[in-house]
């Protein structure tokens, strides 16, 4: 019966928030018109009292503190989100989970910045990557094949710098004989034993550098041409500098070679009969 | 309210959070005052809901009176525990304000007059009379609002107004 009665009650007020009177209400409802008759005047008779309002002080002040809560949580949306964050509870994790993240977002963009060239937006990141690669690399035998892996490199960007721009970027060309250089001033700095195979790689690294720079002149512009035949010519002397060092000091292997192509004595079948191994044949 | 109006106020645009605190400060305010017994304590804990209501709107998502609802009456629970004490009900002897005159009509009284019933009641009841009676709220919005089913909210109504219809009525006579 209570059960009919709240939904026979709640179908009351419906109605009369709609609009129908209560007297027409309680007629479709006659068995339960004797109860229902007080609920319904005191509902509406609470609909109908008089509200109370907030002091125009109250909403003023209210006012003011939101706003200043809105100015708070808009400054301190990284506090938010740094606080927000589901970090794992003790310190230790937070720090082991901040680090690995640290290393994860470093790893992740200098892999991207891999394929980058001079003007694109990660390749400062690239040269910065390098640069500390070379810094935490203790064997000097493995700064020597950094720089020969970072020579490598400045070759492709000057491949695909022209592919893309249509124009010789002379700063690569530039870095990428530099590197060849402190390479072998590197390659200096090892211990005898180690010096031949170092230098054979530079040698050649000095063919590969010529042929792809021969290739190239066709697709630069004449005025270029002329800085391509320059560092052909560099990389030629590079490779005659290797090949020509055998134990001696790169001062007066500089000297030698410079004796040496002023009579023009000095040529690869030589040098190939002298010490085969330091002179690999050229493709 | 406008979903453009909270879309702004999500993204914490001032002009529409201060649109939205001009339109329901008085019904927070009256929510609180039928629910404490000091005007003083209704305003103050009516600003705090703003507040509240700033930090968290950006995560806001669907009926936005009863999620406003839902933060004043968990801050009236924490009031109250805060202060110690439970919502209790009024002893019927504490009614003395309650003016008890033949001449008046069944369903009438003065807001002060309804806030000293009220006070009678049970917190749910409380709160649904206020929601549907006083700020007009569907029984659908009232159940989402005090997370019961809109049947419960049918029996709590039908035992709220039966409450308040017999104390008048031993007021009265």
């Amino acid at each position: 019966m209570e059960k009919n009665l709240e939904e026979i009650l709640d179908r009351c007020l419906k109605k009369m928030k709609e609009g129908i009177s209560k007297e027409d209400c309680l007629q479709e409802y006659p068995d339960c018109a004797i109860h229902l008759e007080g609920l319904l005047d005191i509902a509406r008779g609470i609909q109908e009292v008089s509200l109370p309002f907030p002091s125009p002080q109250g909403l003023a002040t209210t006012l003011v503190k939101a706003g200043r809560a809105v100015a708070y949580q808009k400054g301190v949306s990284f506090r938010r989100i740094w606080a927000e964050f589901p970090f794992p509870s003790p310190v230790w994790v937070r720090a082991f989970t901040l680090t690995l993240l640290f290393i994860l977002i470093s790893w992740g963009t200098a892999s991207f910045s891999r394929g980058s060239i001079p003007g694109d937006f990660l390749y400062p990141i690239k040269i910065i990557s390098e640069k500390v690669r070379f810094f935490l690399t203790r064997n000097p035998e493995g700064k020597v094949e950094l720089r020969i892996t970072f020579s490598e490199e400045r070759m492709s960007e000057l491949i695909k710098s022209l592919e893309e721009k249509n124009s010789l970027d002379q700063d690569i060309l530039f870095s990428m004989l530099e590197e060849a250089e402190s390479t072998l001033e590197q390659i200096n700095s090892l211990p005898q034993a180690q010096q031949p195979g170092h230098r054979s790689k530079l040698i050649h690294l000095q063919n590969y550098f010529q042929d792809n720079l021969k290739r190239l002149k066709v697709s630069v512009n004449p005025d270029e041409k002329e800085e391509l035949d320059q560092a052909i010519k560099r990389c030629e002397e590079m490779r005659r500098m290797c090949q020509m060092m055998g134990g001696s000091s790169m001062k007066r292997m500089h000297q030698r070679m410079y004796e040496d192509a002023e009579e023009d004595t000095i040529n690869d079948a030589t040098v190939r009969k002298n010490a085969p191994w330091r002179c690999p044949p050229r493709e | 309210m406008e979903e453009e109006t909270l879309e702004k106020a999500r993204a914490l645009e001032e002009a529409s959070l201060a649109r939205i605190v001009e339109e329901f400060h008085p019904r927070i305010y009256r929510y609180y005052y039928f629910r404490t017994r000091s005007k003083e304590d209704a305003e103050d804990l009516t600003g705090e809901v703003f507040l509240k209501m700033v930090k968290s709107v950006r995560k806001q998502r669907g009926n936005f009176p009863a999620w406003l609802f839902k933060i004043a009456k968990n801050l009236l629970i924490d009031y109250y525990r805060k202060k110690g004490k439970e919502e209790v009900l009024l002893k019927t002897a504490e009614i003395e304000t309650f003016p008890a005159s033949d001449e008046k009509d069944i369903g009438e009284f003065t807001s002060e007059e309804l806030r000293t019933l009220l006070g009678l009641l049970n917190a749910e009841q409380k709160e649904v009379i206020v929601l549907k009676f006083i700020e007009g709220y569907s029984n659908k919005e009232i159940a989402s609002i005090i997370d019961r089913s809109e049947g419960a909210i049918k029996a709590l109504q039908f035992r709220a107004l039966t409450h308040l219809r017999d104390l008048v009525k031993s007021k009265r006579t």
